[in-house]
């Protein structure tokens, strides 16, 4: 049993962490990817910004992508709501009102990367070196914080909750990154499906923490089976359906009726990733497969926020006390 | 480091009895300190600085454009008080604390103090602090105020006096708990062989006096406790969370809360939970906007009637914010008196009601001899200290002064006790004063240890909130200053 509002705390603060995470990631890949780019290829800076979806902010606010100003727009500017560092402010603002329900290291550990983000912020010296060494740390710390959640907290609500904002976001960030690259990395539209340039998909698993477990697994790429493999290798630890698993493992966990429908609707999301092989995937079209599996996992999202907040049928707070205390 | 050059000055020290001559209780800390390669204890301050500001130990100073979170400074030299001297102490605490406790049942009852004049009447008509709404409430056992941090300060004798007392929601002790976790971290050889007196238990004791208050209909199992705060940008809100999470309790918003025509619950994942007891960090005039100041929102609408029907209890009970009065202060050695029949044990610190005309004319004529502080205010606001006011500071303030005579009242400029504090890479005697934390648990009263020993900064200033910029230091009660390998 916890406070609806501590809930919602537990879940957006892991969010936050997580969507912080994946973003410097992204952008320490892209970058060292971008040194090899051979003469005449697209760069990948605009597909950054294509797949956090605020496209079209940062072409109001920078124009042109350039190397220099999405790093700036994604991991520095207070002004856009989910750059890293806005991430890490919200994150730590949110688990202020969580400091009697986690652990303290993991308070500690929020606070100290928010710390360390200000203090890089306030030296307004922003050159990429310093800004991919910021990344590295903000990864490294991402993941000592992942380690204190599973080391340190009780497998009770706040932990569940706080599972849910990591896979959900988690599983979210990666099918953005899959869609917007699909598209982007591959030279001509003509080409998909035909001509597959390697290093392309290379860079796409290597975004996704991928590049290893995936040859190790399939051998040498293919499209087919990259795309099955980030969408439901049940053993790669991030793949989506590995991570929608987690998330249903979680609500399935929580002590509430409330989740019931969260549970279903992830469970059928599951059921039906499962049933689709990368060439299946292919065949309907990686931008409508994806499409429709964002919707679906919104409708997961509205369906936990409901479980966070139970309804209040009309006249719910005149309820004899018999009846509301559990 | 050495002492040689340190300067203990017209004031009394608490850790040098006289120039290179020291208290006893502080004399094996010294020892200790003087033993410390050069440059060793600057870096265990500047270590447990850093510890602090990664804990997140924070506090809100309201009004500073700068940003709202700021570490509290701290001091790694202890102030140490001799064993014997705080039993004194303690028992003078005691002593206050049932009789402030008699005094706000009876005010909010029968009223006998003031029919028999040992209080006149005026002192309670006038006070913001008395709610009269809350006249008639039986707080469980009758215990009204479970948590008080009274101020005392030490005058140039050494004599310990009461500045204040704090009855409505008095914060610190979470500082005096990690102070003391830091200095343990810093000086474990000295702790041991002095025998600090322990204060980890403050966090079990209050539950304990918590759990007490729960609804008989609930003594069968666990009763459900509640720390209710305003919320993360209250300047206390570190503490409030500290605390929950020490003693194990949900940490609630008023927008947490619902009264469902019978209990106060909260709202949770599982539904609405009901809750027993609630250890409130909200002021009473927020708690219920139906029953107190219409336009809160910290608290929960029905909260009165709950607490009405003993259904719920708080501490501490609302309405102890009419002996937080510094009007009322001033008879609080009179109220000792009447209620107990004994003589006060602590001494307040001489103080003139400006109410009285002849007061105000003595106050306006010595301002810049006095302290002049308002009756209702806490955290050193709307204070002025004479000696280090400017002329035009001291006009403005007598003008404020004359509108409303009633809201003041003026004392002495007190020389403060100091203690060495390290400034500049040197030990330097800064003033300071004490809170120790006080919780009143119906058939016993329990005394920390100690207390919050805050400090002055900057040279020869004389306010000590941490909201004007002050810092704490831990503080030592020392039961054996010459030392020992075993506790006896």
């Amino acid at each position: 049993m916890m406070l609806s509002r501590v809930a919602d705390n537990l879940f957006w603060t892991a969010r936050y962490l997580e969507r912080a995470a994946d973003t410097v990631h992204l952008l320490d890949i892209s970058y060292i990817l971008d040194l090899d780019r051979q003469e005449g290829s697209q760069p990948q800076w605009e597909p950054l910004a294509w797949i956090t979806g605020d496209i079209g902010l940062f072409r109001s606010l920078y124009g042109e992508a350039t190397r220099d100003n999405v790093m700036h727009f994604l991991v520095i500017d207070d002004t856009y709501a989910n750059s890293v560092s806005s991430c890490l402010g919200r994150a730590r603002e949110n688990a202020k009102g969580l400091r009697e329900q986690i652990p303290q290291a993991l308070w500690e550990e929020i606070n100290r990367q928010w710390l360390d983000g200000e203090q890089f912020r306030s030296e307004q010296e922003f050159s990429p070196t310093r800004i991919l060494r910021f990344c590295r740390d903000t990864h490294r710390n991402h993941t000592l914080i992942l380690g204190l959640v599973n080391e340190t907290m009780a497998r009770g609500s706040a932990y569940h909750f706080w599972q849910l904002g990591t896979y959900l976001e988690r599983a979210d960030k990666i099918s953005r990154v899959l869609h917007v690259k699909y598209f982007h990395l591959l030279p001509r539209l003509s080409d998909v499906g035909t001509i597959v340039d390697d290093a392309h998909w290379e860079a796409l698993l290597q975004s996704l923490h991928a590049r290893e477990d995936y040859h190790r697994l399939h051998g040498m790429v293919a499209p087919d089976k990259v795309i099955e493999f980030i969408v439901r290798c049940p053993v790669f630890s991030r793949s989506i359906l590995f991570c929608l698993r987690n998330a249903e493992e979680s609500l399935r966990s929580l002590p509430n009726l409330a989740a019931q429908l969260a549970l279903s609707r992830i469970e059928r999301l599951c059921a039906r990733i499962e049933e689709t092989s990368g060439a299946a995937i292919i065949a309907v079209g990686v931008h409508e497969f994806i499409n429709q599996l964002q919707i679906e996992m919104n409708q997961v999202g509205e369906a936990i926020t409901q479980s966070i907040f139970p309804p209040c049928p009309a006249g719910w707070s005149r309820l004899p006390a018999a009846e509301v205390v559990q | 480091m050495d002492f040689r050059d340190y300067e203990v000055g017209d004031y009394f020290d608490e850790v040098f009895a006289a120039p290179g001559q020291l208290h006893g209780c502080a004399r094996l800390l010294m020892e200790t300190i003087a033993s410390l390669p050069p440059g060793d204890l600057l870096g265990r301050q500047k270590a447990s600085e850093r510890a602090m500001l990664g804990m997140g130990v924070t506090f809100t100073v309201y009004g500073d454009e700068q940003g709202t979170d700021r570490t509290i400074p701290f001091d790694i030299v202890p102030r140490t008080i001799d064993g014997g001297e705080w039993d004194a102490v303690e028992a003078g605490l005691r002593q206050r604390i049932r009789a402030i406790n008699r005094f706000i049942d009876d005010i909010y009852h029968d009223q006998r103090i003031l029919a028999d004049g040992a209080v006149p009447r005026w002192v309670i008509e006038t006070s913001r602090g008395f709610i009269p709404e809350c006249r008639g409430l039986d707080p469980p056992g009758g215990v009204w105020n479970h948590v008080t941090g009274t101020d005392l300060v030490r005058d140039r004798s050494g004599v310990f006096h009461v500045l204040e007392d704090n009855l409505r929601v008095p914060s610190g002790v979470s500082y005096v708990l990690l102070n003391r976790l830091l200095m343990k971290r810093n000086f474990p050889e000295v702790f041991h062989r002095n025998c600090v007196r322990p204060i980890a238990d403050y966090p079990s004791r209050l539950l304990d006096t918590l759990h007490r208050l729960a609804p008989a209909d609930r003594a069968e199992e666990t009763p459900c406790v509640a720390v209710l705060t305003p919320g993360v940008f209250n300047s206390a809100y570190f503490e409030h969370a500290f605390l929950a999470r020490q003693i194990g309790a949900p940490l609630v918003e008023g927008r947490d809360l619902v009264y469902d025509g019978r209990y106060v619950c909260m709202k949770t994942t599982g539904g609405l939970r009901r809750i027993d007891v609630i250890y409130r960090r909200v002021d009473s005039q927020f708690l219920d906007p139906e029953t107190f100041r219409t336009d809160s929102v910290l608290g929960c609408p029905g909260l009165m009637k709950a607490y009405r029907a003993g259904r719920i209890a708080l501490a501490n009970a609302p309405g102890t914010g009419v002996a937080d009065d510094k009007v009322l202060y001033a008879f609080v050695p009179d109220i000792v008196r009447y209620y107990l029949g004994e003589e006060p044990l602590l001494p307040n610190v001489p103080t003139r009601l400006c109410q009285s005309p002849e007061n105000l004319e003595y106050t306006l004529a010595h301002l810049d001899e006095l302290v002049v502080k308002p009756a209702n205010e806490s955290g050193g606001y709307g204070m002025i200290v004479g000696p280090k006011a400017t002329p035009g500071e001291r006009e403005a303030f007598a003008v404020k002064l004359r509108e409303n005579p009633r809201n003041y009242i003026s004392q002495p400029t007190l020389s403060l006790s100091r203690a060495p504090t390290i400034v500049d890479g040197c030990l330097e005697g800064r003033h300071v004063d004490l809170r120790p934390f006080v919780l009143h648990g119906g058939d016993d009263i329990y005394v920390l240890p100690g207390g919050l020993t805050r400090v002055a900064l900057p040279k020869g200033s004389l306010v000590v909130n941490s909201s004007q910029g002050g810092g704490t230091k831990d503080t030592w009660v020392v039961d054996c200053p010459n030392g020992t390998e075993a506790r006896p």
